[in-house]
C-alpha cells in the first residue's frame, strides 16, 4: 500500500522539486528556432488563406465557431494592413522570444498570434500545430527566460532585474508528459486499426501521392521489410513515450526517436510535424548535460577569438 | 515555494492531465460531462483538443485534389487547380499541406457543405486574376477528384508509382450574382 505522504511527497519531488532552468531555457531557443522557420513559410499564406481574400471567409469561420476563443481577427478585421502590422509583430515576438528579451511577454504576443492564426485557418491545422499551440502555452507559464537570455544578461548588470536560476520544473514535466502522452495515445489508436496489425500500414501511408517525399524504392517495395517496419513503427513509439522516462534509456532513445523522425521526414512529406516531435524530445536533455554543452561552446568560442586575435582564422 | 502557489499550480496541472486525456473519456456520463465544463472552455479558447490521431486506426487509402472550372458570359471555361501537397521546393510544403488537410477531410465531404460557396469564390477570385478581370463569369462548378490505393490482395503498387489519373465527380455549382 502506498501511504498519502508518499503519493504528496512524490507529487513535490516530481514538479516542485527546484532545478537549473537551463533545459527549459535551450528548449526555449529550439521550440523559438522551429516557430520562426514556420512563420517564415507561413508568411506566403497571408493573403491565399488568413487575408480577405483567402480560401475561407472570416464570416464562416465566424458562423461554425460561435464559442468564446481566441481569435484576434474577431476584433480587429482581417484587412490587408492590419494582416501585416500582425504578421510584423508576430515575427518580432517570435525573434525576442528565441533571444530571450522580455520573454515572457514576447511569449504571450506569440501565443495570441499563433492561436488567432491557427483559429483563422481551423480547417487547416493538423496536429504539428496543435502541438505548437498546447507547448507555447506551457512555456509562456514556464521560467524559459531565466537563462541563456537577453534577460538573464541584463540580470548580471542589474541586479534589481536578477531572476532565480533554480525553479520548479512543473512546467517542464509537463511538456514531457505532454510528449509521452502523444506517443502513447497514437499507438493506442493504432492499436484499433486492422492494417497496424497485420503490418500493412505503412505500405498504404506511402502509397498516397501528397505524403510522398524521396522515393525509396528497394526498402518500400519489400512487403517483408514494410511490415517489419510497420511493427517497428509502433515499439519505437511506444518505447519513446515509456522508456525515455527511465535513466538508462534515456539518450538512446532519444537518438533513436531523432533517427525514426529523420526517416519519416525523408520518405514522407508531412511539413513540420517529425520537426516539432524532434525538438519535443529535447525536452528531455538535462540541465547537467545543458552545462557541458555550455562549457565546450564556450571553450570553442574562446578558442576561436583567441585564434582570430593571433591571426591564425581570419575574421569573418 | 508557497503552500497557496503550489495548491494553484497543481490544480493547473490536473487540467493539462484531463486536457490529455479527454478524448478517451466517457463524455456522455453526466458526471464527466460536469468535471469537464472548466476543461473544454480552457481547450475551447486556445484550440487545443488533441486526439493524436495520426494514421489511425488505419492510414487514409484516398488521395483527394480539388478543382474548379470556372464558366464565362462568351461560352469560355477555365480550370482552375487548388494548391495541393506536392515535392516540390520545401518551402511550397506547408502551403500545400494546408490545402490537402481541408480538401482531403472538410471540403471533400458533404457534411462540410457550408465550405462550398467559399471556395468556389477562391477559385473564381484566382481565374479572375488569371483573366485580368476582362470576362463576366457565369458559374463555378467544383470536382473532387480522387484515387483509391487497391488493397494489397489486390495489387500491388510500387512506391515509384504515379498516379496518371483520378476519378472525378462535379459536387457544387455556384452561380454568380450578376
Amino acid at each position: 500500500m502506498i501511504s498519502y505522504k508518499t503519493v504528496i511527497n512524490g507529487w513535490n519531488d516530481f514538479f516542485f522539486a527546484p532545478k537549473s532552468t537551463d533545459s527549459i531555457a535551450l528548449f526555449r531557443i529550439l521550440w523559438c528556432s522551429l516557430l520562426l522557420v514556420y512563420f517564415l513559410f507561413d508568411s506566403q499564406n497571408i493573403q491565399t488563406i488568413y487575408g480577405q481574400t483567402g480560401l475561407i471567409s472570416l464570416e464562416t469561420v465566424k458562423v461554425h465557431f460561435p464559442y468564446p476563443h481566441l481569435n484576434l481577427f474577431n476584433i480587429f478585421g482581417n484587412s490587408d494592413n492590419f494582416l501585416y502590422l500582425f504578421f510584423s509583430i508576430y515575427g518580432l515576438a517570435i525573434i525576442s522570444a528565441l533571444l530571450g528579451f522580455c520573454t515572457r511577454p514576447a511569449l504571450i504576443i506569440v501565443l495570441c498570434c499563433m492561436v488567432t492564426l491557427h483559429q483563422r485557418g481551423i480547417w487547416m491545422m493538423s496536429s504539428s500545430e496543435t502541438l505548437m499551440r498546447i507547448i507555447t502555452i506551457l512555456l509562456v507559464v514556464s521560467p524559459c527566460g531565466h537563462s541563456l537570455s537577453l534577460d538573464a544578461k541584463v540580470a548580471e548588470k542589474f541586479p534589481a532585474y536578477r531572476k532565480e536560476k533554480d525553479w520548479a520544473p512543473w512546467a517542464m514535466r509537463l511538456i514531457q508528459i505532454q510528449l509521452s502522452v502523444v506517443y502513447l495515445w497514437t499507438v493506442w489508436q493504432k492499436f484499433k486499426g486492422e492494417t497496424w496489425l497485420d503490418g500493412t500500414a505503412l505500405y498504404y501511408a506511402t502509397r498516397i501521392e501528397s505524403f510522398k517525399n524521396f522515393p525509396v524504392p528497394f526498402i518500400l517495395d519489400n512487403l517483408a521489410v514494410i511490415k517489419l517496419l510497420t511493427w517497428s513503427t509502433l515499439i519505437i513509439e511506444a518505447g519513446l513515450g515509456l522508456l525515455v522516462w527511465i535513466k538508462e534509456f534515456r539518450i538512446p532513445v532519444i537518438i533513436l526517436g531523432i533517427a525514426f523522425h529523420l526517416g519519416i521526414e525523408y520518405t514522407m512529406s508531412i511539413p513540420f510535424f517529425e520537426w516539432v516531435m524532434m525538438v519535443l524530445l529535447m525536452i528531455h536533455i538535462t540541465p547537467e548535460e545543458v552545462q557541458i554543452l555550455k562549457s565546450k561552446v564556450g571553450e570553442k568560442w574562446v578558442l576561436v577569438t583567441r585564434s582570430r586575435s593571433l591571426g591564425v582564422i581570419p575574421p569573418a | 515555494m508557497p503552500l497557496y502557489k503550489k495548491i494553484f499550480i497543481s490544480f493547473f496541472i490536473l487540467l493539462n492531465f484531463m486536457a490529455m486525456i479527454r478524448t478517451h473519456m466517457p463524455m456522455s456520463a453526466p458526471f464527466v460531462k460536469a468535471a469537464y465544463n472548466p476543461v473544454d472552455k480552457y481547450l475551447s479558447f486556445f484550440s487545443i483538443y488533441q486526439d493524436w490521431m495520426m494514421f489511425s486506426p488505419n492510414p487514409s487509402r484516398v488521395d483527394s485534389r480539388l478543382s474548379a472550372v470556372v464558366e464565362f458570359s462568351n461560352g469560355k471555361k477555365i480550370n482552375y487547380e487548388f494548391p495541393h501537397a506536392s515535392k516540390d521546393f520545401i518551402i511550397n510544403h506547408i502551403h500545400g499541406e494546408k490545402f490537402r488537410k481541408i480538401i482531403s477531410e472538410s471540403i471533400r465531404r458533404d457534411d462540410h457543405h457550408y465550405l462550398w460557396p467559399d471556395t468556389a469564390l477562391f477559385a473564381l477570385r484566382n481565374v479572375m486574376k488569371q483573366t485580368n478581370y476582362e470576362l463576366s463569369p457565369l458559374k463555378v462548378e467544383l470536382y473532387r477528384h480522387w484515387d483509391e490505393t487497391p488493397p494489397l490482395e489486390q495489387s500491388f503498387r510500387p512506391h515509384s508509382y504515379t498516379v496518371s489519373s483520378m476519378q472525378s465527380y462535379k459536387f457544387y455549382t455556384h452561380e454568380v450574382a450578376r
